[in-house]
């Protein structure tokens, strides 16, 4: 549960945030990063940029449903979303094309380092409650694609609140090391020759919730094999291919669009977020791909 | 050690904190509880038996479509009055259902009577579908549209007012 990693997770930050001898974890972090762009600048200039196809990655990513405060009538993208932790309370920001307090004024360049690599403008790193972790393996045309769909949306000039933790912001510094276990080595192009397995080990990123997690609250282990201590503590079953058995394509599919399992039911809690603000925003093409991805034997429990 | 698969989330290590229970199966649940429960389960089964034709599983069949929106409007109706906000109806074994329906009581009203005119609406197509020539191609087209807006009604109530099963 939260509460079990949370000391540790401190802990981990502050050691490394304060040791020099852990630099050449810090020096793969940075090619790690430079190896991303990189296979970014591959696809520059890109063919052509679709903002339509960015607001789908926008769906499909959550950017949309933790950016925008739904529940208080908040305006499209201009953030505010309280997200409580064990750590304090984090406020999701301002992304909006707003030039003073969203992300109008930003290059392709920086949006791409925050995505891809958890870099702020500054050079620092952004808290990982920001899921760029899993961002890191999305493409070059997915990225300039969103950018261009966020650009294009109404600027909001509602300025963004302060996170209210009770750990001290220079705690952020410790996130380098961090990141250079976590966050995806190599991403390059065709590191996913099937569209299915990209979008669940990308932008949906399914591995959040349905894989177990490691001492420090990571993911070293990507299969789908369920996690016994979910987002709330609850369980989250394993989406395996042998965990599916049961399921069709076609089971998957209705699933991921509206909700309802094999039997009828309807699920609550938080894979009907996922639904509701992500998968039932995909093309009929995307969710065959996924469930597909799903049902075939890469998809495997070791 | 980390392979290069190796993604973490703090975004969920970090994630909102909500408060978890265990759920038990619906075996014994007693009274209310166990009326609603049943209720339910006769609306998932029609869910299913529309769900299994609009996936191919099951051959296309008009008039059970039009049984499951009738079953949708009979229970729809009958939702508020099988969650009275007494302790066996709160706090009766295996019960799913959250305090926040009591809290919100107006919300979770205003949800049902959604479910159930959306519900009148997939049964009115049904309706006029059976009594029409169109293909069984496009009836199947119109009966997944509307059938998927009802059923949202389904998701959303569970999603505010039902505690999660696992
Ligand atoms: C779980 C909630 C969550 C999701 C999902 C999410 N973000 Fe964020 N995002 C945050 C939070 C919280 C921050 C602030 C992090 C910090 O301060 O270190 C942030 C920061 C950002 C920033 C930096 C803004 C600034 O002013 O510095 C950008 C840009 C951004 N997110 C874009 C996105 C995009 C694009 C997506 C989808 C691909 C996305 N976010 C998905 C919560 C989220
Ligand atoms: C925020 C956490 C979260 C994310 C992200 C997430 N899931 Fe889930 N998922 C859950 C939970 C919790 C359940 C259990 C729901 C229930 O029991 O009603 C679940 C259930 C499921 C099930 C039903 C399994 C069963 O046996 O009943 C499938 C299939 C599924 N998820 C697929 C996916 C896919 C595909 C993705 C990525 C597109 C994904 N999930 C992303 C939390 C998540
Ligand atoms: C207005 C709210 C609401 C609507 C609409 C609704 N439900 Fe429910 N449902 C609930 C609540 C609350 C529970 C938990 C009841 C309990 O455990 O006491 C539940 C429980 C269930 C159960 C589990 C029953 C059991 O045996 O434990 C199923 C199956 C179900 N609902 C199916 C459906 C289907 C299918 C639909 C739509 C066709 C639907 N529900 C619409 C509120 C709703």
């Amino acid at each position: 549960m939260v509460g079990r990693w949370a000391p540790l997770f401190v802990t981990f930050l502050l050691v490394t945030g304060g040791l020099s001898f852990l630099w050449s974890a810090h020096t793969r972090n940075d090619q790690n990063e430079q190896l991303r762009m990189a296979a970014l600048a591959l696809n520059n200039p890109l063919p052509s940029v679709d903002t339509d196809r960015g607001e789908l990655v926008a769906r499909a990513g959550g950017c949309v449903a933790c950016h925008t405060d739904t529940a208080n009538e908040g305006r499209l993208l201009a953030g505010g979303v309280r997200l409580d932790s064990a750590f304090g309370t984090f406020v999701s920001p301002n992304i909006s094309s707003d030039a003073q307090e969203g992300i109008g004024t930003w290059s392709l360049e920086m949006f791409a380092q925050a995505v891809l690599n958890g870099r702020r403008p500054d050079g620092g790193h952004y808290w990982p409650v920001f899921p760029y972790p899993a961002y890191a393996l999305m493409s070059g045309q997915d990225i300039a694609d969103l950018y261009a769909w966020l650009q294009s949306t109404a600027p909001v000039s509602t300025a963004s609140e302060e996170h209210e933790l009770l750990i001290p912001d220079i705690a952020r510094a410790g996130l380098g090391i961090w990141k250079s276990l976590y966050v995806p080595e190599n991403y390059r192009p065709g590191l996913f020759v099937e569209r299915g397995e990209y979008l669940v080990e990308g932008p949906a990123h399914c591995a959040t919730c349905h894989a177990q997690r490691d001492i420090v609250g990571g993911v070293s282990d990507r299969r789908l094999s369920g996690n016994s201590r979910g987002p709330d503590g609850s369980k989250v079953p394993a989406i395996t291919a042998a965990a599916l058995q049961d399921w069709t394509v076609d089971d998957l599919m209705f699933y991921l669009e509206i909700g309802m399992t094999p039997e009828g039911d309807f699920s609550g809690g938080h894979m009907a977020t996922v639904i509701e603000h992500g998968t039932a925003h995909l093309s009929p093409e995307d969710l065959r791909a996924i469930a597909v991805y799903l049902k075939s034997p890469a998809n495997k429990e070791s | 050690m980390y392979t290069q698969y190796s993604v973490q989330s703090a975004a969920f290590l970090l994630s909102v904190v909500v408060i978890a229970g265990q759920a038990l199966a619906h075996t014994g649940a007693m009274g209310i509880v166990k009326e609603r429960m049943d209720g339910m389960s006769i609306l998932g089964d029609h869910a299913k038996s529309v769900g299994d034709m609009l996936k191919g599983k099951a051959s296309f069949d008009l008039v059970a479509v039009e049984e499951a929106g009738q079953a949708f409007v009979t229970h729809g109706e009958k939702i508020p009055s099988l969650f009275p906000d007494t302790e066996q109806s709160r706090e009766g074994t295996a019960t799913e259902a959250l305090p926040a329906i009591w809290d919100n009581w107006d919300e979770f009203v205003a949800l049902a009577e959604k479910f159930t005119n959306d519900s009148q609406a997939l049964l009115t197509v049904a309706n006029n579908l059976s009594n029409g020539t169109q293909s069984v191609d496009h009836q199947s087209r119109a009966v997944r549209s509307i059938f998927f807006k009802t059923v949202k009604n389904c998701s959303a109530c569970h999603e505010r007012f039902r505690l999660d099963q696992d």
